[in-house]
C-alpha cells in the first residue's frame, strides 16, 4: 500500500520535473508572449528620390486610435469627448466601446495633436498605435514607375513593389504586461523594441529631365488626342533610365481604386511590359545589321518602285509612286520600305536573326521593373523570304519600347548592349548601401565604325529626312521615325496608328537617348509629324538647362 | 515524532499554506470582481476555524457512537446529494449542480457525502465482513448509488475518488481475491462507456493528448496550467509575483492551485508540498496498520485513502499525467466545506492514532506519584 503510493507520488513528481526543467524554458516563452500585450511601432518606409536627392515618395506619420472597452472605465464621458473631436457620432461610439471585443479602433490616420488632446482630456482606456501614410509630393509624376502601396504601405506596383523588401522597415514593438484580458497591470514593465527605418531609394531618374518629358508627353497629348503617350529617356551608354513618363495618368496621392480594371491599366509600365509593332523605327537596326555585316556598304543603291515583289508577294512601299533610285542614306532619310526590303534580304536570315538577337530583341532588357515582357519574333526556322522582307522595316516583328530603345542605343553608342535600369542605390536607415545599381554592358554587338555611320546618318534623317520635326537649332540631333499600323484580332485596325520617334543627342557623341510612343493619334499620324517634334522639344530643354 | 502529531502537524501546515497561496493565486481576480484581494482567504480562514472545530469534533468522537449511526450517516450523505436534484436547491456553475449555497456558505455535497460513505462503510463491513458475493450486495449497493448520485452532478473526478475508496475498503474488509479481480474487470469495462457517454470527456481526452490542437478550447486549462508550472522552474518566480493568476489560469486559487505554487515556488515547492502529503499520508496508512480495532483500521485507511486518490488525483490533473478533471486538492484548494470536512478526518485520524507510549509513561507515573502523595 505504502509502496504503491509512494509509487504514484513519484511517477507524478516525474512528470512534475519534466514540465519544470525540460520543457520549462520553452512553456516560458510561450507564456511571456501571451503575459504582454504588444501594440507595433510601425516602421518608416523608406524614401524614393531622384539622383539627386529630390523627394518622390516619402512617409508622414499618422496615428491610430484604439480603446479597450474592459478598461475604459467612464465610457459616457469618454464617448463624449471622441464624438466631440472626432466629429463622430455619440451614440454609435459609446456603443463601439462598450462592445465585448478586447480592442476597438476608433478611427485611423489621426494627426499628433488631435490624439493628444483626446487622450489628455481625462479619457480612459484609449490606446494610441502610430503608423506611417505614404505621400508623393508630387502627386501624378513618375506614376507608373514610382507606384503605390496599399493602406498598409506595402508595395503594390512599380518600384514600391519592386524594391519594397528594401523600402520596408522592421516594425518596432511596445510591450505592456496585462491581464489575460488586455487589462494593463499596475505595477507591470513596459518594454520598448525600437524598429528600424525602410532604406531610402535613390533612383536614376533626372528630376529636371522627368519634368520635361511629362511636359513634352501631356503636350503631345493635347495636340494629337492620342489614346497614350509615352516616352523613355535613357542614357545609351549606361543604361540608367533618366525619364520615364506615361499620360493618361493618375494622382499617386488619390489612387483611383475603385475601378480596378482602369487602375490596373493606368497603372502598367507599358514600356516595359506591353510589345507593340515597331514600324519605322526598326529601321535603325536593319541598317546596323545590315552595313555591319557587311551585306550592303554606304556606295549601297536601290531602285523603288512604290512597291516590292517578294515570293510573287507585292509588298508596298509607304510612298506609293516610289522613291526611284536611291542611296543608303537616300533610303534612311526617306524612310524607303523597298530599301530595308532589300536589306533584310541581303543579309539573310541566319544572319539578320543573329542580329536581333545580340540587340537583346529577343529576350527581356533585365530592367528593374516587375512585369517586363520580352520581344516577339516569327520562330528561325519559319521565318519565309517574305516575312524576312517585312521585318526588315519593322513588321512582322514585335518588341517592348524598353528593347527598342536599348538596342538603338547600342547602334548609336558603339555597339554597346547596356541593361537598362532604374534603381541608383539604396541606402539603409545606418548609412550602409543595401543595394548598389550599377552598369551591365555587353559590347561589340556592332564595330565602332558601323555605329559612328549609324550616328552620321540618322543625324541626317532629322537634318533633311523624315524626322525633320526634331530638327532643334544650335543642337545635333539624331533619330529615326516610325509609323505602324496597329493590328486588332489579328487584323489591321484601319485607322489605327501607332507613331514613334527615336532620338538621341548630341549627335556625335550620344547623352541621352529618348522614345517617344504616341498611341492612336487622331488625324496626322506620321511619326515625323506627331512624335519627333516632341523629341526635338525635350533635347531642347534638357540642353537649355 | 508521533503519529498524531504527525497528522496535526501536516494538517495545519497544509491549511496555513492553503491560505497563502489562496491569497496570491485569487487576490488579482478577487479584487477585480469583489472589490475585495482577500475574498477567497477571508472565506478559507472561516473554514479553516471552523475546520478546527471539525478537527477537534472528529477526535473527541467515539467509534461506537459512528457505528451506531453508520446508517443514518450514509442517509444524510445520500440525501445531501440527493436535494441538488431539486430545482432551487443545488447551485450549478460551469454546467454542474453541484453546491448547496446556505447564504453564509456553500457546502459541496460531496465533499462530505465521500466521508460519510468511508465512515459507514468502515463500520458496516468490520461487522459484515464482505467475503461472500451474498455479503458483498449491501455496501456495493451503497457505494454504487452515491457514485451514481456524484455522477450525475456531474462530477466525474470525485466519482472516481469514491469508487476507488469503495474498492480498497472492501479489498481490506476482506474481499475475496477472485471477487476483486471481477470487480476490477467491470471497472475497467464501464469506465470508457462512461467516458462515450459523455462528449466532453471525450474531448477533454483529446485535449490531454495533444493540448495545443485547440489551445483556445479544450487545451486552454492544461496549457495555461503547463506555462505556469514551466514559468516557476526548478526554484520558482518567488512568492505572490505569479503571472499566471492575472486570470490566464482559470481555477487557480482552487483546483489549480498546485499550478500556482510550482510557478511561484518551482519544483523545490512542489516536492515540498508532495512530501508533506505524503508524510500526512504514510502517517495514515501507518495508524491504519497498528489500530486496535477492525472499524478503527477500516476507518483510518478508508480516510487515507481518500486523502491519498483526492491528492494525487489533483497533482495528476495539474501536471498533465491524466485528463483534465476538475478536483481540488485536500486542504489547500480554496474551499471552506472541503477544508472543513479534510480536517474532520484529520480529526478521527488523530483519535486513531496510537497513544504516545512516552505520553502514557508519565501519565502512568503522575498517577503513581498522585497515589504516592495521597498515602503519603
Amino acid at each position: 500500500m505504502v509502496m504503491l503510493i509512494i509509487f504514484l507520488f513519484t511517477a507524478i513528481l516525474c512528470k512534475l520535473v519534466y514540465v519544470t526543467v525540460a520543457k520549462g524554458e520553452e512553456l516560458q516563452v510561450k507564456a511571456l508572449e501571451q503575459w504582454y500585450r504588444d501594440v507595433p511601432i510601425v516602421a518608416e518606409r523608406g524614401r524614393i528620390t531622384d539622383r539627386d536627392g529630390v523627394v518622390f515618395a516619402q512617409c508622414e506619420t499618422v496615428y491610430t486610435l484604439y480603446c479597450r472597452p474592459i478598461a475604459c472605465v467612464n465610457k459616457e464621458y469618454t464617448a463624449k469627448v471622441l464624438a466631440e473631436k472626432l466629429e463622430l457620432k455619440y451614440e454609435a461610439t459609446l456603443q463601439k466601446i462598450s462592445s465585448r471585443s478586447s480592442e476597438v479602433t476608433i478611427k485611423k490616420n489621426l494627426d499628433k495633436n488631435t490624439v493628444l488632446s483626446i487622450v489628455n482630456s481625462g479619457t480612459t482606456g484609449l490606446f494610441i498605435s502610430e503608423s506611417i501614410k505614404r505621400v508623393y509630393p508630387y502627386g501624378d509624376f513618375l506614376t507608373q514607375l514610382i507606384g503605390f502601396t496599399n493602406v498598409d504601405c506595402a508595395g503594390q506596383t512599380g518600384i514600391e513593389a519592386y524594391y519594397d523588401k528594401y523600402l520596408t522597415g522592421v516594425n518596432g514593438y511596445v510591450l505592456t504586461e496585462s491581464d489575460l484580458v488586455g487589462r494593463v497591470l499596475q505595477d507591470g514593465a513596459t518594454y520598448y523594441q525600437t524598429g528600424t527605418k525602410g532604406g531610402d531609394a535613390c533612383l536614376t531618374i533626372d528630376y529636371e529631365v522627368q519634368a520635361i518629358a511629362e511636359n513634352a508627353i501631356k503636350n503631345c497629348q493635347l495636340n494629337t488626342n492620342a489614346k497614350s503617350v509615352s516616352t523613355i529617356i535613357m542614357n545609351p551608354n549606361t543604361g540608367e533610365i533618366l525619364a520615364m513618363a506615361r499620360t493618361p495618368s493618375f494622382d499617386l496621392n488619390a489612387v483611383p481604386r475603385d475601378n480596378v480594371a482602369e487602375l490596373m491599366s493606368l497603372s502598367r509600365v507599358n514600356l516595359v511590359s506591353d510589345v507593340f509593332e515597331p514600324g519605322s523605327t526598326f529601321k535603325i537596326v536593319t541598317s546596323a545589321i545590315g552595313l555591319d555585316s557587311g551585306a550592303i556598304d554606304l556606295n549601297y543603291r536601290c531602285f523603288c518602285g512604290g512597291a516590292l515583289v517578294v515570293d510573287g508577294q507585292r509588298i508596298k512601299c509607304w510612298r506609293t509612286i516610289g522613291h526611284g533610285s536611291q542611296s543608303f542614306v537616300e533610303g534612311v532619310q526617306n524612310s524607303c520600305n523597298c530599301l530595308f526590303m532589300n536589306i533584310a534580304l541581303a543579309v539573310g536570315v541566319e544572319r539578320f536573326y543573329e542580329g536581333i538577337r545580340a540587340f537583346g530583341l529577343t529576350s527581356k532588357t533585365g530592367i528593374d521593373v516587375s512585369g517586363e515582357a520580352s520581344g516577339l519574333t516569327i520562330k528561325e526556322s519559319d521565318v519565309k523570304t517574305v516575312d524576312l522582307a517585312r521585318i526588315g522595316f519593322g513588321q512582322a516583328i514585335a518588341v517592348t519600347p524598353i528593347e527598342l530603345l536599348r538596342a538603338c542605343a547600342a547602334v548609336v553608342n558603339g555597339g554597346n548592349l547596356v541593361t537598362p535600369y532604374v534603381m541608383d542605390k539604396i541606402i539603409g536607415s545606418g548609412g550602409q548601401v543595401l543595394y548598389q545599381g550599377s552598369p551591365i554592358i555587353k559590347s561589340g554587338v556592332i564595330k565602332e565604325s558601323t555605329s559612328k555611320v549609324m550616328r552620321e546618318v540618322l543625324e541626317t534623317v532629322v537634318l533633311t529626312g523624315s524626322g525633320k520635326g526634331a530638327k532643334v537649332e544650335g543642337l545635333r540631333i539624331g533619330g529615326k521615325t516610325g509609323t505602324a499600323q496597329k493590328y486588332a484580332n489579328g487584323a489591321i485596325a484601319r485607322g489605327k496608328y501607332v507613331s514613334t520617334f527615336v532620338g538621341f543627342a548630341p549627335a556625335d557623341k550620344p547623352e541621352y537617348i529618348a522614345l517617344i510612343v504616341v498611341d492612336e493619334p487622331v488625324g496626322a499620324y506620321y511619326g515625323g509629324i506627331v512624335a519627333a517634334p516632341y523629341v526635338g522639344q525635350m533635347f531642347k530643354n534638357i540642353f537649355e538647362a | 515524532m508521533a503519529l498524531k502529531r504527525r497528522v496535526i502537524l501536516s494538517t495545519l501546515v497544509l491549511a496555513t499554506l492553503g491560505m497563502i497561496m489562496i491569497y496570491s493565486a485569487s487576490s488579482y481576480s478577487a479584487e477585480l470582481h469583489t472589490g475585495d484581494a482577500f475574498f477567497y482567504v477571508k472565506k478559507q480562514a472561516l473554514g479553516f476555524i471552523a475546520g478546527l472545530v471539525t478537527m477537534l469534533l472528529g477526535y473527541k468522537v467515539k467509534v461506537e457512537w459512528l457505528s451506531k449511526f453508520k446508517w443514518a450517516i450514509y442517509a444524510v450523505s445520500m440525501v445531501l446529494l440527493l436535494i441538488l436534484f431539486i430545482p432551487g436547491v443545488g447551485q450549478s456553475s460551469y454546467g454542474a449542480t453541484r453546491w448547496i449555497n446556505l447564504g453564509f456558505i456553500t457546502l459541496q455535497s460531496s465533499e462530505i457525502a465521500k466521508f460519510g460513505l468511508v465512515i459507514f462503510l468502515a463500520c458496516y463491513l468490520a461487522d459484515h465482513p464482505p467475503t461472500t458475493i451474498k455479503k458483498l450486495i449491501i455496501p456495493v449497493i451503497c457505494g454504487m448509488a452515491m457514485c451514481v448520485a456524484v455522477m450525475l452532478e456531474p462530477n466525474m473526478s470525485i466519482t472516481i475518488v469514491i469508487g476507488a475508496s469503495l474498492m480498497v475498503m472492501l479489498y481490506l474488509g476482506g474481499m475475496q481475491r477472485k471477487h476483486i479481480v471481477v470487480g476490477i474487470v467491470l471497472v475497467a469495462i464501464a469506465l470508457p462507456l462512461l467516458i462515450l457517454l459523455e462528449p466532453y470527456r471525450i474531448k477533454r481526452l483529446v485535449a490531454f493528448v495533444d493540448p495545443w490542437a485547440n489551445p483556445k478550447g479544450e487545451g486552454y486549462q492544461l496549457i495555461q496550467s503547463y506555462y505556469a508550472l514551466g514559468s516557476g522552474g526548478v526554484f520558482g518566480v518567488g512568492l505572490f509575483n505569479s503571472r499566471q493568476k492575472y486570470l490566464y489560469l482559470p481555477f487557480a486559487e482552487s483546483d489549480f492551485i498546485f499550478s500556482v505554487i510550482g510557478e511561484e515556488l518551482g519544483l523545490v515547492g512542489c516536492v515540498c508540498v508532495l512530501t508533506v502529503f505524503l508524510v500526512l499520508i504514510v502517517s495514515g496508512v501507518k495508524i491504519a496498520i497498528k489500530a486496535d480495532g477492525n472499524k478503527e483500521r477500516l476507518l483510518a485507511a478508508g480516510i487515507t485513502t481518500v486523502i491519498a486518490i483526492q491528492t494525487l488525483l489533483n497533482v495528476a490533473v495539474v501536471s498533465g499525467s491524466v485528463p483534465p478533471t476538475g478536483v481540488p486538492l485536500p486542504y489547500v484548494s480554496a474551499g471552506g466545506s472541503s477544508l472543513m470536512v479534510f480536517m474532520f478526518a484529520s480529526g478521527i485520524l488523530c483519535k486513531l492514532a496510537p497513544q504516545d507510549n512516552k505520553a502514557q509513561i508519565m501519565l502512568f507515573h503522575k498517577k503513581i506519584n498522585r497515589k504516592i502523595k495521597i498515602h503519603a
